[in-house]
């Protein structure tokens, strides 16, 4: 990837090693609404997430993982608690500094995909670097999402639009517009919930090569395969941690190392 | 009902916003009302106050001549009055004399009682209170009711027994005729006319003004209620578009926005037919909910309106109204245009390929025509303005809608103050030939002042001059004219000759140019002036470009014509007040009061299109902010998306002031041209109805007074729109959108 231009620019910190802790939660809750209307997406959650890891957050349907990860992005905010992310209290940000830690430090992937839709693929990419990495030349950002795109696999669609690309084309597009910007960490819901199986893996192998880069990846998932592929697997009830797993090794993939 | 209500709990703010915005635009609708509501008051008015079929001013007619008159063929009651000028607390006043046993002209005491002794007297409320006297050439009146009569409504006038003001008069007697007739037909109250004109020959007596006709039921104002009409008839339609865009902008937007809800139901054998009813519920409860809002506030417009109008023309506050045709027109035509609209777009949406629907979140997805893949491979411009070009691409139609909603406030918000300096110009350049300062008009009908030949200057001791003159109504081609007598080397005029030469002769005249050539006469040709005495011949000698309906003669000439020879109605003065005035019961006024008359005048007709104007833009302007509020709100998931990748407030906003860019200039630019053009229209109306120059004078002052609004009325939606959007979580938005 030539983004020899764009890292003058970007100049993020260099990574914490391997290991670190680079998410940490304290009592993370989030509730939506008062008294009898209220609405629980997360209460206490502990959690801590290390440099690097290839984090797999499972759970039945409402049972938070969602919410959690939109917490950890930083597009939602907690009702209480604390989370630090990359050493910044992302749940004492303003607005404005958390849009701006959001586009510098976090790639983030959504089930639908949410590209522009009046933007080809490679503006969409493009769009992530302009926002996250201001001080980028015109010419490097261009020159960043092809090569981003050629690393997906669609170097051949660089100009379509949305519209254009299926659903499994355009998922990767939203890979590409969260690796784009090199960040820290990227968090993606469900990524793989809308595309075939082949989509999917294809998915889900280009978040595991971020991982193995340096970039912590949480992943939201019912797909348990993939969820067996994660370095830990945060296991979600009713909106609190049930378990958090680390795989061991490959005899015994994973062994329950706290229980919430 | 069931549906509508659940799509109002899903969006309860916008709904409100249409259903208000809607509401306004089917109350400015209402003003399709005010000729209909001032009508009926009018007549209200004419039945309550017994006024004549045909009114005249004449010389003095004696009681045996009056019962000549009543004996006429189609003469049901024949009245006459006397008047005599007076003053009341420094304001110059007629007091009126009124038959005790008469059938017409009927007082409408509001407070106090009609005189029931000859030294008592009715005033026209706010001139004077009960138990003021009124000094009349000697004579003491006391004040014992105050009331009013149409004829007279909010004149400066008082009303006596007629047998107490005859003596007053002198020699004149009785100045005015009144008669109701059996047929009140135009050609049979011609008729009357006729015979009444020839009774009076016969004992040496004339008309001195034109026979006023009010034939069929007809009003005093009808003709300005007619002209008014046709305005107000185009602004009602203008604002009935502007109801029926904003509907079809709603219930599109509403529609659209349930399209893959709509696909989910196809896809479980929703049959289209149910499906397309259901949609159109939404709209026609949206229109409906409308008109319950529009309706009251439209006849609340109409009706204040209508006030205004009367109240300035002729005086009299009319009662509350309601026109039935109007109310059901205007509900008729907003349900049907809901029906209509909503079933375009619910075709629209039921035909949606059902995949297409079922993927794409409002079955509009980018790159579907040529336009927008061809914009694709335009890379001007960075990626928000490539965005925001796109944008105004995807959904044309709206953008389109935009553009027009713009234009028609910016439209409205200029045509009003075009008019109003039009008019203002206007109104300077109709007396900008008269040299004098002041006049003196005779208090007494006729010619009354005995002007000296031999002194057509009149020296005063402060340096000014007077000079006699006549100032009478004519017509010339069914057109009224202001006819002036001026002695040929009259001072008090520096005519604008574009054409020919002044007068100098007894037979020649000068004509108002825009009245020649909208009549086609020329310097050289006859023309016939229809004076209340009977026609005369004058030759055309030259064109005044005086921006007035006049016609210019010679003094002693007219006043033989007018049979009075030697006589003048008028003394004008180049001082601040005419010498001879002190020696004639006179109104003495200046050429500044009477422009500011004449100003005020054409101020209320200014007053009256602004109010309207105002109702309009604002109805467009809200047009715009509920069609931009919902095209915002449908985007909502593209900012939270943005945000989701960094995007801070001053990108997002950013991004919709590139937007807003050019469907703002293109609305400005579309906007003054419409402004620009419909005051044309209306002027071109006014100068072809009254065959007068008036001239159009664009306000370019408002120009940037109009930009800056707009962008401030934009810019401040903007804002809100991404202060509102930056509020709600990113997570939930996105949600939302999924």
């Amino acid at each position: 990837m030539d983004t020899t231009t764009l890292s003058t620019h970007a100049a993020p910190a260099a990574p914490p090693p391997l290991g670190t802790a680079l998410i940490q939660a304290r009592d993370l809750t989030r509730i939506w609404g008062s008294g009898h209307a209220a609405q629980v997406g997360v209460r206490g959650v502990d959690l801590s997430i290390g440099c690097g890891e290839l984090v797999a957050v499972v759970g039945p349907s409402g049972s938070g993982k969602s919410t959690l990860g939109a917490l950890i992005a930083g597009i939602d905010q907690p009702t209480s608690g604390s989370l630090v992310v990359d050493g910044a209290r992302i749940d004492r940000l303003s607005t404005d500094r958390l849009a701006r830690w959001r586009g510098e430090s976090v790639g983030v992937v959504f089930q639908d995909f949410h590209l522009l839709p009046t933007l080809t693929a490679t503006e969409n990419v493009e769009l992530a670097i302009e926002l996250g990495l201001p001080g980028a030349s015109r010419r490097a950002r261009r020159n960043a999402a092809r090569a981003v795109l050629a690393e997906v696999g669609l170097s051949a669609h660089a100009g379509k639009l949305p519209s254009q690309m299926s659903g499994g084309e355009q998922q990767r597009v939203g890979v590409a517009r969260a690796l784009v910007t090199r960040p820290r960490l990227i968090v993606a819901d469900e990524p793989t919930g809308a595309l075939d199986q082949m989509s999917g893996h294809l998915v889900f192998d280009l978040l595991t090569d971020a991982a193995r880069r340096g970039t912590t990846v949480v992943f939201i998932t019912h797909d348990v395969s993939l969820a067996a592929a994660a370095d830990k697997v945060v296991s979600m009830l009713d909106g609190t941690v049930e378990s958090v797993a680390a795989r061991t090794s490959p005899a015994n993939p994973s062994t329950s190392i706290e229980v919430a | 009902m069931r549906s509508f209500l659940r799509q109002f709990r899903r969006a309860p703010g916008r709904i409100l916003a249409s259903i208000a915005a809607l509401a306004l635009a089917v109350g400015a609708i209402g003003v399709l009302a005010i000729p209909s509501i001032a009508s009926s008051s009018l007549s209200d008015a004419v039945e309550r106050d017994g006024l004549g079929d045909l009114v005249v001013e004449t010389t003095s007619i004696d009681p045996r001549q009056l019962a000549a008159i009543e004996r006429l063929d189609n003469v049901e009651a024949a009245d006459t009055t006397a008047s005599v000028a007076s003053e009341l607390d420094g304001e110059r006043i007629r007091l009126i004399g009124l038959s005790p046993d008469r059938t017409m002209d009927l007082i409408n005491v509001t407070e106090g009682r009609e005189p029931a002794a000859p030294d008592e007297v009715v005033a026209e409320p706010g001139l004077a209170a009960i138990g003021d006297r009124v000094d009349v050439v000697g004579d003491r009146f006391e004040v014992v009711g105050l009331g009013s009569t149409l004829w007279w409504g909010d004149d400066l006038v008082v009303y006596a027994d007629i047998d107490a003001v005859l003596p007053l008069t002198g020699d004149r007697g009785t100045d005015r005729l009144t008669i109701r007739a059996v047929d009140d037909s135009q050609a049979a109250l011609e008729t009357i006319a006729d015979d009444v004109r020839a009774l009076l020959a016969d004992g040496g007596d004339t008309f001195t003004g034109f026979p006023t006709y009010f034939p069929d039921g007809t009003t005093p104002i009808d003709a300005d209620i007619r002209q008014v009409s046709q305005l107000i008839g185009l602004l009602g339609i203008f604002a009935g578009l502007v109801a029926l865009v904003l509907l079809a902008s709603t219930t599109n937007t509403l529609i659209t926005e349930r399209s893959r809800e709509v696909a989910v139901m196809r896809a479980l054998g929703g049959r289209q037919r149910r499906l397309r009813r259901r949609l159109r519920r939404i709209a026609i409860g949206i229109a409906v909910a409308a008109l319950v809002i529009g309706l009251p506030l439209g006849i609340a417009i109409s009706n204040l309106i209508a006030r205004m109008v009367l109240h300035d023309f002729v005086g009299i506050t009319p009662g509350f109204a309601v026109d039935l045709p109007v109310l059901a027109g205007s509900a008729a035509a907003v349900v049907v245009g809901a029906r209509l609209v909503s079933a375009r777009a619910a075709r629209r949406v039921t035909t949606v390929p059902l995949a297409t629907a079922l993927r794409d979140r409002d079955a509009n997805p980018f790159g579907a025509t040529r336009l927008q893949r061809w914009s694709t491979r335009v890379g001007l411009g960075g990626l928000v303005t490539r965005m925001a070009g796109r944008t105004s691409l995807r959904r044309p139609a709206r953008t389109a809608a935009v553009v027009a909603q713009i234009a028609a406030a910016v439209g409205a918000a200029f045509l009003v103050p075009t008019l109003a300096t039009s008019v203002n110009d206007f109104n300077s350049s109709a007396h900008a030939v008269w040299q004098w300062e002041s006049v003196a008009i005779a208090g007494d009908p006729g010619l009354p002042l005995n002007a000296d030949d031999d002194a057509v200057t009149t020296g005063s001791a402060d340096g000014s001059s007077d000079e006699y003159g006549i100032w009478a109504w004519g017509q010339v081609d069914d057109w009224d004219m202001d006819v002036y007598g001026l002695h040929i080397e009259s001072r008090m005029i520096e005519p604008a000759i574009s054409e020919g030469a002044w007068i100098d002769g007894d037979h020649d005249t000068v004509v108002s140019s825009g009245f020649a050539e909208r009549n086609d006469i020329e310097v050289g040709d006859p023309l016939q002036v229809i004076l209340a005495a009977g026609p005369t011949e004058f030759v055309v000698t030259g064109l005044s470009d005086d921006s007035s309906r006049a016609v210019y003669v010679d003094r002693d000439h007219l006043a033989v014509v007018m049979g009075a020879p030697g006589m003048a109605n008028v003394v004008w003065s180049t001082g601040p007040e005419p010498a001879t005035s002190s020696t004639t019961p006179s109104t003495i006024t200046t050429l500044d009061e009477i422009v500011a008359e004449e100003a005020a005048n054409n101020n209320a007709i200014v007053m009256i299109f602004g109010a309207i104007g105002i109702v309009v833009s604002g109805v467009a302007a809200l047009a715009v902010l509920s069609s931009m509020t919902v095209s915002l709100f449908e985007r909502r998931h593209e900012f939270a998306a943005m945000q989701a990748i960094g995007a801070r407030k001053r990108r997002l906003r950013r991004l919709l002031f590139i937007e807003m860019l050019p469907l703002a200039a293109g609305g400005i630019l579309g906007g003054l041209a419409i402004g620009g053009l419909g005051a044309r229209g209306i002027i071109a109306s006014f100068e072809s109805s009254n065959a007068i120059d008036i001239g159009v004078t664009d306000a370019t002052g408002a120009v940037p007074f109009i930009v800056l609004g707009t962008a401030a009325i934009l810019g401040l939606l903007v804002t809100v729109v991404v202060r509102s959007a930056a509020r709600r979580p990113i997570a939930m938005s996105l949600r939302g959108a999924a």
